[in-house]
């Protein structure tokens, strides 16, 4: 093939791994490729973990269609494995399953973002629909909404006027059966007074001022009258939020927490914010606000990858590819009228057999979309697959959502699925391309 | 053993014809109830093109409704002026299509006195600048889009403000005859179970496509062909007048602009059940390929919803023209069912949406004449009063009026369409009038919330809130509402899902069963019929 | 005759009566720096306020250390030019020739009495090295204008104006040194100045002697005799070299090192004769010093003004810290900084939004052009409507990148008078778009665009030329509402007056854009306040181009409000 003639392009500079995405599944390939002192180069849209909700799913509901919902995801997992061989999990081991999700999260805790679970217990947290959200891990700024939660204490949610998406009063109403001594407060949040919509991101920048977190200490605190815990939106900052919450304790007298709503989500912006300030200084080149355009394979089978961007084309040339680019949203996956395709290696989708299927009738149908299962088949070692099981480049390596026969939305598998496909992948080529000297072979 | 209500005519069915039954009766000083067992315009009323015909569409094949689709329009446009758009239309050909027919077209139309005058492919692509450059042929007529929904709430509240009372969601169950006269009608509410009886001197059956069953229940057999249409919403307008296949009338060859979108349609299926029909991924396929002939960009556009209504096509005396549904006549029959011995016992069906008013004048007519009433119609005459609580369903209005008003405590609820609290507090208003509860899908109905492109996700989420603060929901309620809501949603997306609306789907799902687990108390949901 | 200084009393009036002129204007002009009306708190603060804190303010600055780092200043930016010797050096060899070349001979040779002859005790102006001085000095000069004179021939149409003032200066200056040249060459082939000269300085032994002087001084120095026959042996040439040694060579250096006058002498020779009679030496030398009066008299009124208010804008914005300025100061700075541009050019050729120039054509843009405009302004004069809309878009325009500042030989803070007229714009019921725009909100804006209608077509000219995406819905048709463009936005986080709370968001433009009410966002404030920080677009998922769109409405807004006359509408503000 022709290489291009570019002055943004370097054919002596090989990097080891490009990582395609920066959804959760992208920034843990990086964050793996780069602990293992892999040169990792990462391109995608900035705004990849902004729909995060925050709180990560390990593996909760098996069978969806009976809506089972397991307290120890392993269990769940296990049943998984002999009833749905093909589901990702199924070609991890727990032990590696667990590393991924220990490693992320140990990442994550050293950077001041706190997350906490129990290794072998779901947890049920409350959302903001006033619906039980099962899950693994949440940022320690939510545990103790779970705490409270199985407590039923007598706990006080505070919300905002003009922050259109989060009301106490509908949390407290929908769940008052269960927890009678749930009760709601709305206040003005300090500043914004009289405006008639307020945006989360905004509010917790503010909670990063001190004053503003007194003087709205000061709003609530006649309100908290004999209750144990204080729940606010999502919105206790987005740099310093185990600060914050201190803080706010310590003037409130009572524990806080956080309950996750619906993006933006301020808990996604804080995942960006620590990727994005926290994965380059330690090796990561960052594309920030590029997606790579085109690829083509060089005969030693290297990749060289078109990063267009708003400003200029690049060239990057890598030894292996980690394809992390999510589902529909991402543009992982992209769809007309016939089919859905890979828009970026066109390698073969797995899918229902045509768009009459692709949905069921009824939305809330416990048994999930069949299109939620459409995806890249991969091998034990995450490679992409065509039908006959064919590895297509042994250099090409599949994480997160993109991957077939999963439906993350109702199994409730998503980070933990990301976090273990993205370890699966990066050792993968680590045992494929990897020398015993530590080399990364041609 | 329910109650039992008296009133000198029961109109059973809540469409345009109904409720515009309402209103003439009312203003003659006749007094009613109208038993709707589902929502306002439920029906065909409210799945249509929302087409004020000029006539030109039934020149060809059905002179009588041409005419009358001519005098109607007219008569519409000056009564009814905050209904109507008035964009005028197209008949455009495109190569391929019968040439003879277009050649004939203006002899046709000047044979049912609809004006039509024809321009050059070049000024209707000045005009349209979507039309495709396969256009060989184009003329110019009197189309207007219409409101349904504004119709036939307006026509309803007038009734209701004179005299007459609307029940909702309350289905007639049987009726009681006794001497050639029906006695009294049991009817049932589909939310509380609850029966009612209605005595009543006169009954019109204005369900449209239901008329079959209903007449069953009198022992009556009519001949009714029912024919689904489906249409397609797009994210934009991208037509300012109503565009028309110029050919004899077909499938996907009208595409009308309604506010802020444009709707293309419609196909004509024959089937067996009104009930529980939704589109499917083949109709709206072929519609989005048939459309493309006219309009290329709605191959590549995006479409936000789709939607399907049943026609009731009347086939007395006319059996001969066989069972293509769109040969049969879109002209309307009143049945006097005195024939099969039923006295006080009328069926009005067929017809369309722009000749509305006159089955409703007629039928009122007869009936009238039946309780020796001199009265004579005003709605021929009388302009169609406004109201605030109705004024919502106009797309673009609610953005306007928050901005105009620059009222800091006006929250914006739903983005995709900018529907404000204000909109939610008057309908919430207008339903405690009819002593109801409001859920998401009747805010749907009567403002914009949710017919956006989120579908919503978002807006339904915010709109579930302000329900709670305002009390209107309370516990559990809250996530079977949104559930319903969503189901309602679902049906008209599921067909049209690829592309940038799939994308908004995954999104909804992630955020509503990904994050909220709402699938987990889908048993909550009551899905209705 | 040679006893006095300028040989007629009525000379001597005239001196007197340019310097009276030229200090009473220079008075003047100063004095006004005092009372012009440069800044929006003029109104406020009187006359007496601002001359008080100017005059504490130089005292304060007396007694401080300021006065070292003034030095420097003056050696380097005031002698030495260094500011236009970074950025364009024919500029500073012309300014430096002019500049020194006229300082010099005002110091030795106009002012020779009174400086020079004290100096150095044997100065005699026709003996070197004053005489080949007076003409180096003259030559440079001459250089610097016709240097001057090319530039502005040259740079005709771009952003360098020539105006009458430019041109009296420059042929004062020409008159004056190119007399001075010719006066001294007259002199040189004059029979009477020779005459002169014997009869002051020689002391004939014999009748022959004269006839000996003569001979030589017509080979030795050209002068032309009358008489025409004397008889030239080289024997009676001998006698008059020997009769000049003892009489002239003292304080005559020989003519060839006047290297310009003697040349002149030479090209004039063959009308010696008519100027010898008609006494041109004499009604030149009136020439000469009757131009250097006018230059005198007329200088506070010209552009030699900056000879003063230069050095003085340079030495005060050189020490004055930019961050503490007490407003009374500032007004009158800004006035003397006024008086200080010289028109050079240099910051429109460096202005940084001078492009636009070139597609508007609103000299208004350039800084330069802007300067005199403020002129105009603060001298009180009666400015159009038409002209001041257009005075308001340069404004407008203007970035106030702080580059011209930069660049300015004056150093003059045009920044400063950049920010301080917009608010004199405003005063003036002109003021910027930014501004006027709140006084209505964006619905109230699109009924007043409406109005404008039949404009509407042509209102897609903006300032940028843009690739319609707010007509196209393909570009905002992606939005799927999740509103992340909204919360990364800088303008809409620092909103708290619910006024323009009410005013619509990122993601409300791209839906009010897919509703077909592109009019309702043309005057919202999102629209205007919008820094094109790019936060909005680099994050959203659907790669929508928010930012671009938010600019193109601008620039679209701009090309409606440019049709509505401003001050009407700043007249009726219901606010």
């Amino acid at each position: 093939m022709a290489l291009p003639k570019s002055h943004n392009y370097d054919p002596k500079h090989v990097f080891d791994i490009m990582v395609i995405g920066s959804g959760i599944a992208g920034m843990a390939a990086s964050l793996f490729s780069i602990n293992r002192k892999l040169s990792t180069v990462q391109a995608g849209s900035a705004g990849g973990t902004l729909f995060t909700s925050g709180v990560l799913d390990l593996m909760a509901i098996h069978p969806i269609e009976e809506k089972k919902v397991w307290s120890n995801p392993w269990e769940a997992i296990a049943a998984l494995r002999d009833q749905a061989p093909l589901h990702p999990y199924a070609r991890i081991s727990d032990e590696d399953i667990h590393r991924a999700f220990e490693e992320m999260v140990s990442f994550l805790n050293s950077v001041g973002m706190n997350y906490r679970f129990e290794k072998s217990r779901n947890v049920r947290l409350i959302t903001s629909m006033g619906t039980i959200k099962h899950t693994y891990c949440v940022p320690e700024s939510m545990w103790h909404c779970i705490k409270a939660h199985e407590e039923k204490a007598p706990c006080l949610i505070i919300d905002f006027n003009g922050l259109r998406e989060f009301s106490g009063r509908q949390i407290s109403s929908t769940l008052q059966n269960e927890w009678p001594l749930l009760r709601s407060l709305r206040v003005s949040f300090p500043g914004t007074e009289g405006l008639n919509e307020v945006h989360p991101v905004h509010l917790a920048q503010a909670l990063e001022l001190s004053p503003v977190r007194e003087s709205l200490a000061a709003r609530i605190l006649p309100e908290i009258r004999n209750v144990r815990y204080a729940g606010f939106p999502a919105v206790l900052g987005i740099k310093k939020t185990p600060a914050i919450c201190a803080h706010l304790e310590k003037l409130l007298g009572v524990p806080v927490f956080e309950i996750p709503m619906m993006p933006a989500s301020v808990p996604g912006f804080r995942l960006k914010e620590v990727f994005d300030s926290s994965l380059p200084p330690k090796g990561l080149l960052r594309l920030i606000d590029k997606r790579v355009e085109s690829v083509t394979r060089l005969d030693n089978g290297n990749f060289i990858l078109n990063i267009g961007g708003p400003h200029q084309d690049q060239f990057i040339q890598a030894r292996g590819v980690i394809l992390a680019t999510g589902r529909f949203l991402g543009k992982g996956l992209m769809s007309d009228r016939k089919e859905i395709f890979e828009p970026l290696f066109r390698i073969p989708v797995w899918q229902p057999a045509n768009r009459v299927s692709w949905h069921r009738e009824r939305f809330l149908d416990p048994s999930g979309h069949p299109i939620n299962s459409a995806g890249i088949e991969v091998d034990d070692s995450f490679r992409a697959v065509d039908g006959t099981g064919k590895v297509i480049y042994d250099n090409l390596f599949i994480a997160g959502s993109i991957l077939a026969h999963q439906d993350w939305i109702r199994m409730k598998c998503g980070s933990g699925l990301a976090f273990a496909t993205a370890y699966a992948a990066v050792n993968a080529f680590i045992n494929n391309f990897v020398n015993s000297s530590g080399r990364v072979t041609a | 053993m329910g109650i039992t209500l008296q009133t000198q005519v029961l109109i059973i069915g809540g469409g345009a014809t109904g409720t515009a039954l309402a209103r003439d009766l009312s203003l003659r000083g006749v007094q009613s109830i109208l038993a709707e067992k589902d929502d306002l315009n439920a029906g065909a009323s409210g799945s249509n093109h929302g087409l004020l015909h000029s006539g030109g569409r039934y020149v060809s094949n059905d002179q009588d409704s041409a005419r009358e689709c001519k005098l109607e329009g007219d008569i519409i446009k000056k009564l009814m002026p905050q209904c109507v758009e008035n964009t005028g239309g197209l008949f455009v050909a495109v190569q391929g299509d019968d040439e003879r027919y277009i050649t004939d077209f203006p002899s046709y139309c000047a044979a049912c006195g609809v004006p039509c005058t024809r321009i050059t492919p070049g000024e209707a692509r000045q005009l349209e600048p979507n039309l495709s450059h396969a256009v060989i042929a184009a003329y110019k007529v009197d189309d207007a889009s219409i409101d349904p929904f504004k119709l036939s709430l307006l026509n309803m509240s007038q009734a209701v403000s004179i005299s007459s009372r609307l029940m909702r969601r309350t289905k007639v169950i049987g009726f009681d005859i006794q001497n050639k006269k029906i006695a009294r009608v049991a009817l049932r509410n589909v939310d509380t179970g609850k029966e009612l009886y209605i005595q009543a001197d006169q009954v019109v059956n204005c369900s449209g496509a239901w008329s079959k069953q209903v007449c069953e229940l009198a022992g009556i057999e009519i001949k009714i062909l029912y024919s689904k249409g489906t249409l397609l919403v797009t994210n934009d307008r991208i037509n300012h007048r109503i565009i028309n296949r110029l050919r004899r009338p077909s499938d996907a060859d009208i595409l009308v602009p309604g506010g802020t979108v444009s709707i293309i349609g419609t196909t004509s299926i024959q089937i067996e059940n009104p009930d529980d029909i939704h589109p499917t991924v083949e109709e709206t396929d072929m519609i989005v390929r048939e459309g493309a002939a006219m309009v290329p960009v709605l191959e590549r556009t995006r479409y936000v919803r789709a939607y399907c209504g049943v026609r009731p096509l009347f086939l007395g005396g006319m059996e001969e023209r066989g069972k293509d549904a769109r040969a049969a006549s879109r002209g309307f029959a009143i049945l006097d069912h005195a024939r099969e011995g039923v006295e006080n016992f009328t069926t009005v069906t067929g017809g369309k949406l722009t000749t509305f008013r006159l089955m409703a004048e007629k039928t009122a007519d007869m009936v009238c004449g039946k309780m020796g009433v001199a009265r004579l119609c005003r709605t021929r005459t009388e302009p169609l009063p406004s109201t605030e609580e109705c004024q919502w369903t106009e797309p673009g209005l609610s953005p306007k009026k928050w901005m105009r008003s620059h009222n800091t405590d006006d929250i914006m609820i739903c983005e995709c369409e900018m529907v404000t609290k204000t909109a939610i507090d008057e309908t919430i208003v207008s339903l405690r009038n009819i002593n109801e509860k409001t859920s998401l899908t009747d805010i749907c109905m009567r403002t914009r919330i949710g017919r956006g492109a989120c579908q919503g996700a978002f807006c339904g989420t915010r709109a579930l809130a302000y329900l709670f603060e305002r009390g209107e929901h309370t516990a559990r309620e809250g996530l079977a509402d949104i559930g319903n809501f969503f189901q309602e949603r679902w049906k008209g997306i599921r067909s049209i899902l690829w592309g940038d609306q799939l994308i908004q789907a995954e999104l909804t799902e992630s955020i509503h069963c990904g994050l909220f687990d709402e699938e987990l108390y889908s048993s909550l949901e009551k899905i209705t019929d | 005759m040679e006893k006095t200084l300028l040989g007629s009393p009525f000379l001597y009036a005239l001196l007197y009566v340019s310097i009276g002129i030229s200090l009473a204007g220079i008075i003047f002009r100063i004095t006004r720096w005092f009372v012009v009306d440069t800044g929006p708190e003029a109104g406020l603060i009187p006359v007496k306020k601002r001359a008080a804190s100017v005059l504490k303010g130089m005292a304060s600055f007396v007694f401080s250390l300021k006065i070292l780092k003034m030095f420097k200043v003056f050696i380097f930016e005031v002698l030495l030019q260094s500011r236009i010797l970074t950025k364009d050096f024919i500029r500073w060899i012309m300014h430096f020739c002019i500049f020194f070349g006229f300082t010099m001979l005002l110091l030795m040779h106009a002012l020779d009495k009174i400086i020079t002859k004290n100096v150095f005790t044997d100065y005699f102006p026709t003996i070197d090295p004053f005489q080949f001085l007076r003409n180096l000095f003259g030559l440079m000069v001459i250089f610097g204008v016709g240097i001057a004179v090319y530039r502005r021939i040259r740079s005709r149409g771009s952003f360098l104006a020539t105006r009458y003032a430019d041109r009296y200066a420059l042929v004062i200056l020409a008159v004056i040194i190119v007399s001075g040249f010719l006066e001294e060459g007259v002199k040189m082939i004059s029979e009477n100045a020779f005459n002169r000269m014997v009869n002051t300085y020689l002391y004939p032994d014999d009748p022959e002697d004269v006839d000996a002087l003569k001979a030589f001084s017509s080979k030795q120095y050209g002068t032309v005799f009358s008489s025409a026959k004397f008889n030239t042996s080289p024997k009676l040439l001998a006698k008059g070299e020997m009769l000049n040694k003892q009489a002239c060579a003292s304080c005559h250096a020989p003519a060839k090192t006047a290297f310009i006058s003697y040349p002149a002498s030479r090209l004039i020779k063959p009308f010696a004769v008519t100027l010898n009679k008609t006494r041109a030496d004499i009604w030149l030398y009136y020439l000469h010093v009757l131009a250097c009066f006018i230059g005198l008299a007329y200088l506070p009124f010209s552009k030699f003004f900056h000879l003063i208010a230069d050095p003085l804008t340079i030495a005060v914005n050189g020490v004055s810290d930019p961050r503490n300025v007490d407003p009374s100061t500032a007004l009158t700075r800004r006035a003397m900084e006024l008086d200080a541009c010289t028109e050079c050019g240099t910051c429109s050729r460096y202005c940084s939004v001078s492009p636009v120039f070139t597609m508007l054509h609103n000299t208004e843009i350039l800084p330069m052009h802007k300067i005199l405009t403020l002129k105009r302004l603060s001298s009180g004069k009666k400015i159009g409507n038409a002209q001041m809309m257009t005075i308001s878009e340069g404004a407008f325009i203007c970035t106030t990148c702080f580059k011209c500042t930069e660049v300015c030989p004056a150093g003059i803070n045009l920044q400063d008078q950049w920010l301080s007229s917009r608010e004199l714009l405003s005063e003036m019921g002109h003021p910027l778009p930014h501004v006027w725009l709140k006084k209505f909100n964006a619905s109230e804006w699109s009924d007043r665009m409406r109005e404008n209608e039949s404009t509407q077509n042509e209102a897609d000219e903006g300032i940028v030329r843009y690739n319609n995406l707010t007509g196209d819905s393909n570009v905002f048709a992606l939005c799927i509402q999740c509103q992340t463009c909204t919360n990364v936005c800088s303008v809409v986080a620092a909103r708290t007056d619910p006024r323009d709370a009410v005013d619509i968001t990122p993601h409300k433009i791209m839906n009010l854009l897919r509703l077909g009410l592109h009019d309702l966002t043309l005057g919202s404030r999102m629209v205007w306040d919008c820094v094109t920080c790019y936060q909005c677009q680099e994050n959203c998922p659907q790669g929508i181009r928010v930012t671009d769109i938010i600019y193109e409405l601008k620039n679209k807004a701009y090309a409606h409000f440019k049709k509505i006359d401003r001050s009407a509408a700043v007249k009726e503000d219901p606010c």
